[in-house]
């Protein structure tokens, strides 16, 4: 998403308008047009302008956050291939439980 | 009357295969069409309610006497009464419809209420007992959830997208529940699409709190508010709702209840309007943890219509698990439970009180550990990987105008903004926090008891809301409540450790503050869409049967006529107090992406 623009770190002139710019596009690729919504209309349940500080706002939250989850993705991945799901982390108990 | 002293059956959690539910909680997010082609058909599994062994007598032996006023009756209290003669199914009904004419202008629990439909329903039903026919709910009039479909009663779950919305079939649930005797009252109120307390689409709150009908700002919790207030307000004794996070717990907690979220799958979601498919949960609530189960025996069970339902284990008797039991001539937990407490969960008196009665009942009180990396785990950023699941069913309306989501829409569009590679790394993640969470903690206890619906909601796992106190604030009393989450499939142990507890309190028996209606309040119902309709300049919107893949096709929506109150049979008139009326608040739309669902 950052496009190779600037690394992460470093400063990112127009940082906003270039999100505002993605989330419009991304948007638009799935057929939502939110130029439906008013531009600045305070007493609208939405506008514009509130979608796309929320949508940053999520942008600058979840996506790293999900980057950071704690597991090795070299490790098996169970939602492809549901017949096989690992190790069984207690192999010998079987259909009993504890 | 004997009160069990042998030991029944161990209850399903200490039985189960957790590679079984492993398993099963992996191939959720693969799932994405749970329901496909023709009208929900009842398979043989599902063609009648799964029936307990247990008499209703012996479960309610030795409550007090409920006394001669239906509205403080419980669910089962009703239905054997009913069974019994001392009234009819209509008698029960009409003062149901009297209370919701007289009280429901200010509590606005209700949405629609067909008072016609309802009364032929109960003559029915009262011919089919009085002909002998068993019908374990006979009689009962339910609050219904507004995002559950019901046959020929509009289902608008609070959205402009729904709002002429008229279903040609009931939701799996709610046939399951008119097959059991049980009467729809009408749909309640909640969250727009499962969002916040009910609001009107544009956000402004509609239902009241039952402990503070007067005051707009006192939550009720949400997203299943209307039907926890109908039941606070001894409307009806029990009724549906639905939990993604926290949306039938925390309507509970705020209003003194007993509700519970079952193991996912547990309970059908067919012919429920969805929000997220891995996280939707339809659940009982009621005042007690016998109506619960009682509602719980007829709702659960298999549904070719929803295979989210299949490879668990058998229903179980859950009127079993909530028997009495007594050990020594003391009330007792039938199970040897290890309750965990969380290191985060507050030491408050009410709370220590609850547990050292849990000790005295024979559970084993074990303080435990989080399993590592529960912060990351259960943080809301990995929580916001459930949105991806709300946009893709709803993308034709957010295509038609996103305008017709109102205060509601801003998840909806953040679910189109996460990557393909972000949604799967979030299910593997919640993945290894349920591995971590059966190897770990439930490896030490049986139950925790804890302060959010985190993480059992993102994991499927049984969770249950008791009130276990109240606290005097100056403007009146207000619950205290606790959550109790389980393994999976234990809503049994979760059912009886909450029979037991409210066999030595009195808390579920609470009552809010009586008030009566003023002059000037108006008769109920008061249905969202008389306040906030939808604006002309939107477009009538795409019909359900063609947007939403998990509904059934159904019959095309029936525009209904308007609304009409229904005449009042209110009280004499009594002095106004002069009292200004206190300003609606209005939930800012970056509010719902914090609040219950």
């Amino acid at each position: 998403m950052n496009g190779g623009a600037a690394s992460p770190s470093a400063p990112w002139p127009d940082r906003e308008a270039d999100l505002d710019r993605w989330i419009l596009l991304r948007l638009e690729m799935a057929g939502v047009e939110l130029s439906l919504l008013p531009e600045e209309a305070p007493e609208a349940p939405v506008d514009r302008r509130r979608v796309l500080a929320a949508a940053r706002a999520f942008l600058g939250r979840t996506p790293p956050a999900l980057r950071s989850l704690p597991f090795a993705e070299s490790g098996p991945v169970p939602l492809l291939y549901p017949a096989s799901l690992g190790p069984d982390p207690d192999p010998g108990r079987g259909e009993a439980g504890p | 009357m004997s009160l069990r002293p042998e030991s029944p059956p161990p209850p399903q959690d200490a039985r189960f295969d957790r590679r079984r539910f492993l398993s099963l909680a992996a191939l959720l997010p693969l799932s994405s069409i749970p329901a496909r082609g023709g009208a929900p058909e009842p398979g043989p599994d599902s063609g009648s309610p799964h029936r307990s062994g247990m008499e209703l007598e012996r479960i309610l032996a030795g409550r007090p006497d409920p006394g001669p006023d239906p509205s403080s009756w419980s669910a089962a209290e009703t239905a054997l009464l009913v069974r019994r003669g001392a009234l009819s199914p209509e008698e029960v009904l009409l003062g149901t419809l009297d209370r919701i004419r007289r009280l429901d202008g200010v509590l606005r629990a209700f949405n629609a209420v067909d008072e016609g439909a309802v009364r032929a329903e109960a003559r029915r039903i009262g011919r089919a007992i009085r002909a002998g026919e068993q019908l374990p709910l006979g009689g009962v009039p339910l609050a219904i959830k507004d995002n559950f479909l019901t046959l020929g009663l509009r289902t608008t779950a609070n959205s402009w997208i729904f709002q002429d919305f008229v279903p040609g079939a009931d939701a799996e649930v709610v046939r399951r529940l008119r097959a059991a005797g049980a009467l729809v009252a009408g749909k309640t109120q909640m969250g727009p699409l499962a969002t916040t307390r009910a609001t009107t689409p544009s956000g402004r709150v509609t239902t009241r709190s039952a402990w503070a009908p007067r005051d707009p700002g006192v939550n009720p919790g949400g997203s299943s508010t209307g039907t926890a207030t109908a039941i606070a307000a001894r409307l009806v004794p029990a009724g549906t709702g639905t939990q993604t996070g926290g949306s039938i717990t925390q309507p509970a907690l705020a209003q003194g209840l007993t509700g519970l979220k079952p193991t996912m799958g547990r309970v059908s979601l067919s012919g429920v309007i969805p929000l997220s498919w891995t996280r939707d949960h339809p659940g009982p609530l009621a005042r007690d943890s016998v109506d619960v189960a009682l509602l719980l025996q007829t709702m659960a069970g298999p549904d070719p219509s929803d295979p989210r339902t299949s490879g668990h284990p058998p229903v179980p008797d859950f009127l079993q698990a909530v028997a009495p039991v007594e050990r020594r001539g003391r009330p007792a937990l039938p199970w040897k439970t290890r309750i965990g407490v969380l290191p985060d969960w507050p030491d408050t008196p009410e709370r220590k009180t609850f547990l050292s009665t849990l000790a005295s009942l024979g559970a084993e009180l074990v303080e435990v550990e989080l399993p590592p990396d529960w912060a990351i785990l259960t943080s809301p950023e990995l929580n916001n990987v459930r949105l991806v699941e709300r946009a893709e069913p709803f993308l034709p309306w957010l295509r038609q105008d996103p305008r017709l989501f109102g205060s509601a829409l801003l998840p909806w569009i953040h679910g189109l903004l996460l990557s393909g590679d972000e949604f799967l790394r979030g299910q593997r993640a919640k993945h290894l926090l349920l591995e971590r969470l059966l190897a770990g903690l439930f490896s030490q206890v049986d139950l925790v008891v804890q302060s959010t619906p985190i993480p059992f909601d993102l994991l499927g796992l049984p969770l249950l809301a008791i009130p276990i106190g109240s606290e005097a604030t100056p403007a009146g009393p207000r619950p205290i409540g606790a959550l109790l989450g389980g393994a999976p499939w234990g809503e049994e142990r979760l059912l009886a450790v909450a029979s037991a507890w409210q066999r030595v309190t009195e808390w579920h028996r609470t009552a809010p503050p009586l008030w009566e209606p003023l002059p000037e309040d108006p008769p109920g119902p008061l249905p969202w869409w008389t306040e906030d309709p939808r604006p002309p300049e939107l477009p009538r919107p795409t019909e359900p049967t063609a947007g939403l893949s998990l509904l059934a096709p159904l019959p095309a929506p029936v525009v209904p006529p308007p609304v009409e109150p229904a005449p009042s049979d209110a009280p004499p008139p009594r002095h106004s107090t002069g009292t200004p009326p206190i300003p609606v608040p209005r939930i800012p739309p970056e509010l719902v992406l914090e609040l219950g669902e």
